[in-house]
């Protein structure tokens, strides 16, 4: 009986703080995704004339993220019936940004003027420290190289 | 070639639905199909019970007795005076000799409570023994357990149980918060039953009280008793297996008076059961 | 809308681009799915309900990637990659990801 009322409590708690983070989050996300809207970020390997490129370097990004209670219950009911997980996929937008920022930022340190050949790479971690099984947890990794052009187009 | 900064309008990895709606909606369906065949499977049990032979119920206890750690030859001078009372009151509703052997053992716990067990087996805390005032309260309780295997109650309940755990783990996996959430809500669908369960015990109980004393002296001692020990609040008693205490005390006084039972002096406890020693 | 993995558009000219573009989803398959998928695991062989659902996770992915190149303005998407993820049991992320870009004939 206790349990239901943990349950309810946690619920709650989960929604509330959940929703307030990633609504912070994104806000944060969306200044920092403008200012380093001028540092172009391509998948693409060979898109520069490679006689302009100055020196290159490999950078990154990551992050680890984690759902909240109410967001994992509601998956977990999800997955009952099957379809899309929307309380996952905020998740891993998010983190997915957020890499693809601190790879900028890391570029921009270097004073790179573009990032190539961008790839990603998610994982599930901390599945054996939560006993029940289920990962709410991800690394999400971003990285490509970064490189310097010559001066003048 | 040409680098334009643009940003996306808007986010289209991210669905426009509302996770709060879409939560109560799952919920609600979910639970609904659950309790329906929950409900449909622990009917299904309740033909099945009837069916199991004393035999069967025996090689079930087994496993249960492991987990209270009760032996067959230890018995302790408590235990034996209890057995006495016990097989006296079993002499009395002759139709449950025909089934079981019923054994009483003692267990080290300070719940207030006592349990009925698959092949006969009736387990008794310490908490509850230390309570009790009279050798009627304790009668009391040894037939309302009587009453449950008259009943088959502790197989219909340990079905239930089983039933459960088959259904939340298949859908949710074994151990998971929903799974965990699940069982809990089922249990709550299935409560008016098992208080049913105890009220019909109870009446079972008072009648066999009244064949072995000629009164029934002791049932309400016993349930003011329990009122005093479980003092829940009223949101826990909603949620509660067994009805609140005071609700069993008053339902007991009516069936006191349509029956017409006698109200005597209650006998006391022998020394041997205010001397703690028990077998573990 | 053109998408290719490679680093052009065969036959035509990239005069701009406008970063990476990325689109993603992450879905599961009913009970019941997961319940024939762990019978096949016995016996082995194609788990059709898994292969449905990661096929519709993907061109949904795609879906989403095009969507968020055509808000840029893109006529092409070069150099797309996928990656799926396990984020659950049951569950899977499927994720697109690639360059977009403007081109000419």
């Amino acid at each position: 009986m206790d349990a239901l009322i943990y349950f309810i409590l946690f619920i709650f708690v989960g929604y509330i703080s959940g929703t307030i983070i990633e609504k912070k989050h994104y806000l944060d996300i969306e200044v920092r995704e403008k200012k380093y809207l001028n540092l172009p970020a391509i998948s693409s390997k060979n898109i520069e004339d490679e006689s302009r490129i100055l020196s290159a370097n490999l950078v990154s990004g990551s992050v680890v993220i984690s759902l909240d209670y109410f967001k994992r219950f509601l998956a977990g009911l999800r997955n009952v019936v099957g379809g899309r997980i929307h309380s996952y996929e905020t998740l891993l937008d998010r983190s997915r940004r957020e890499a693809v920022l601190r790879m900028k930022e890391n570029a921009s340190s270097m004073n790179a003027d573009m990032i190539l050949n961008i790839r990603f790479q998610t994982l599930g971690v901390g599945q054996k420290a939560n006993k029940k099984g289920n990962i709410g947890c991800f690394e999400v990794v971003a990285y490509g190289t970064a490189v310097k052009l010559k001066p003048g187009t | 070639m040409r680098f334009t900064p643009r940003l996306p309008q808007d986010n289209v990895n991210v669905s426009k639905t509302s996770d709060l709606r879409e939560f109560f909606w799952l919920l609600g369906i979910i639970l609904a199909v659950l309790v329906l065949v929950y409900l449909f499977l622990g009917f299904a049990l309740d033909v099945v019970v009837d069916r199991i032979s004393p035999k069967m119920e025996r090689e079930i206890g087994v496993v249960f007795n492991k987990m209270y750690k009760i032996k067959d030859n230890e018995i302790s001078p408590l235990e034996e005076s209890i057995q006495k009372l016990l097989d006296s009151l079993v002499e009395k509703a002759p139709a449950l000799n025909m089934d079981y052997e019923f054994k009483v053992r003692v267990v080290e716990n300070n719940d207030f409570n006592a349990l009925a067990l698959p092949g006969g087996n009736i387990v008794i805390f310490s908490g509850l023994i230390k309570e009790i005032n009279s050798q009627n309260e304790l009668a009391m309780v040894l037939s309302h357990e009587l009453g449950h295997f008259a009943h088959k109650d502790h197989l219909r309940r340990l079905g239930r149980r089983l039933v459960l755990v088959v259904i939340s783990s298949v859908l949710f996996g074994e151990r998971s918060s929903v799974a965990q959430f699940m069982e809990r809500t089922l249990i709550t669908a299935d409560l008016k039953s098992s208080r049913q369960q105890e009220v019909v015990a109870d009446k079972f109980a008072l009648d066999l009280l009244d064949k072995k004393y000629g009164h029934v002296a002791g049932g309400r001692e016993l349930f003011q008793l329990m009122k005093k020990k479980g003092n829940l609040p009223m949101f826990f008693q909603y949620f509660s297996t067994h009805p609140a205490p005071e609700d069993r005390l008053n339902i007991m006084m009516e069936e006191i008076i349509i029956n017409g039972y006698l109200v005597k002096e209650t006998i006391p406890l022998d020394p041997i059961y205010r001397d703690q020693t028990v077998v573990d | 809308m053109i998408v290719t993995n490679i680093d052009s558009v065969p036959g035509k000219r990239i005069v701009e681009h406008f970063g990476i573009v990325q689109g993603s989803t992450v879905r599961a398959r009913h009970v019941g799915a997961d319940l024939a998928a762990s019978l096949k695991n016995l016996v082995g062989g194609e788990l059709k309900g898994y292969t449905k659902l990661l096929e519709d996770a993907r061109a949904e992915s795609l879906g989403r990637l095009i969507q968020q190149a055509q808000q840029l303005g893109a006529n092409a998407i070069i150099n797309i990659r996928f990656a799926t993820a396990a984020v659950a049991q049951g569950a899977a992320e499927l994720m697109a990801y690639g360059t977009a870009v403007r081109v000419e004939e």
